[in-house]
């Protein structure tokens, strides 16, 4: 697989002309990649922002997010007996707080910003987002799930699994994931013909 | 080994150095982050008393722990508010995981490239550890200005730079900033390859 930062593709001996055309891979650089993804970022992080409070936001966060969260924690440990309380898992003493930051929205984000600032063709693009976001989706309830586990079960724990661990982890699995999916889609793309072609 | 795995091992390393290595990082961070709050609170009605790693007030963990005064105008005698702002610890090491896995892993042509990326990626890095922790630390005396002032419930230029932060900000701008420490490298290599190409073919 070549990845979109890699050089030795078919594209870099094909003479400046060809290069022009080249495949999806070849057609952007770190700099426009990096350039695009933090944009978009930024832009769907405002509009995230801005919705925060209305029903679009309140639905996707606690009906979509948290609410199977605490289903799947009282099917796996009944014993637990969770209760959402607005935007915080109660049982017994303890009370894990679903702030800003923890809902896994900026999964999502992430992964939209990179698919966006990629060139690719439509199918393949939205073969990512689906796919991608299904995967963000699960990481996001099997976050909270270890949120509850450890805070309830190995407080000691807490500090680097909810600072470090467990927010950066998925983002990890995520980036691997766009990284497959953005050498899959260069390697379908069939290479250009024309008047500069082998 | 595959590419990918190669990758999720180099990465879960650096999440186990990152996890392990958490507090010892804060402390050793602690002066900068002291010295760069002390010049961005110029210009400003605050004093930055001092910034230490604490224990968290709330919930197990540790916090860096920026203490400060607000005052009424820059030159006041006395200070108006004493605010506290507190910072995870284990957030505050996500930036320099994400940023020095990456410029580790990134490809490259030759080892001075890759001694290039620690060279331009320690100044780029200060950059991100000034926008990103330090701002989020001072945006309490921010908000406590905006207060003293007379506005209810506000939400400042700081505040909205801190949430974009909380909200995945910090992985986005640790990941710009390792593509721009790439790029400006990559550019440095070319020029130098051109240069040589050059004095080589002159007589």
């Amino acid at each position: 697989m070549t990845y979109f930062w890699q050089k030795g593709g078919r594209a870099d001996h094909a003479g400046p002309k060809r290069a022009l055309t080249a495949p999806a891979t070849m057609r952007t650089t770190p700099w426009r990649f990096g350039l695009k993804f933090i944009v978009g970022f930024v832009l769907l992080t405002a509009a995230f922002e801005s919705s925060r409070g209305t029903a679009f936001e309140r639905f996707l966060v606690e009906d979509f997010i948290l609410k199977p969260t605490v289903s799947v924690i009282n099917t796996l440990s009944p014993a637990d007996h969770v209760e959402l309380s607005g935007r915080t898992f109660v049982s017994g003493a303890s009370r894990l707080r679903i702030t800003r930051g923890c809902e896994g929205i900026e999964m999502f984000l992430l992964l939209l910003s990179a698919i966006l600032a990629f060139p690719a063709s439509l199918p393949h693009r939205a073969r990512g987002l689906l796919l991608g976001s299904a995967l963000a989706y699960l990481l996001t309830v099997a976050r909270l799930i270890t949120l509850h586990y450890v805070l309830r079960h190995r407080p000691g724990a807490w500090e680097a699994l909810h600072g470090l661990v467990l927010p950066l982890a998925p983002v990890i699995l995520i980036s691997l994931f766009f990284m497959r999916w953005s050498a899959r889609g260069a390697a379908r793309e069939p290479m250009p013909r024309g008047p500069n072609a082998a | 080994m595959r590419p990918e795995w190669h990758q999720l091992f180099i990465a879960s390393l650096a999440l186990a150095i990152g996890a392990l290595g958490a507090g010892l990082y804060a402390r050793s961070a602690v002066p900068y982050y002291d010295v760069v709050a002390r010049l961005l609170a110029r210009g400003h009605p605050w004093q930055v008393a001092n910034i230490q790693v604490k224990p968290g007030s709330v919930g197990p963990g540790s916090v860096i722990r920026l203490t400060g005064f607000v005052l009424s105008r820059e030159k006041a005698a006395r200070p108006e508010a004493a605010i506290t702002a507190d910072l995870q610890v284990a957030a505050v090491v996500e930036a320099p995981v994400i940023f020095w896995t990456l410029l580790l892993l990134w490809p490259t042509v030759s080892r001075g490239q890759r001694v290039g990326f620690f060279v331009l990626g320690i100044p780029i890095f200060m950059g991100l550890e000034a926008a990103t922790t330090t701002c989020q630390l001072l945006s309490p005396l921010a908000t406590a200005s905006a207060i003293l002032a007379g506005e209810h419930n506000p939400l400042t230029s700081w505040d909205r730079w801190s949430r974009f932060i909380e909200g995945g900000g910090r992985i986005a701008l640790a990941i710009g900033a390792a593509i721009l420490t790439v790029t400006l490298v990559a550019w440095a290599h070319r020029h130098a390859i051109t240069r040589k190409r050059a004095s080589d073919r002159a007589p």
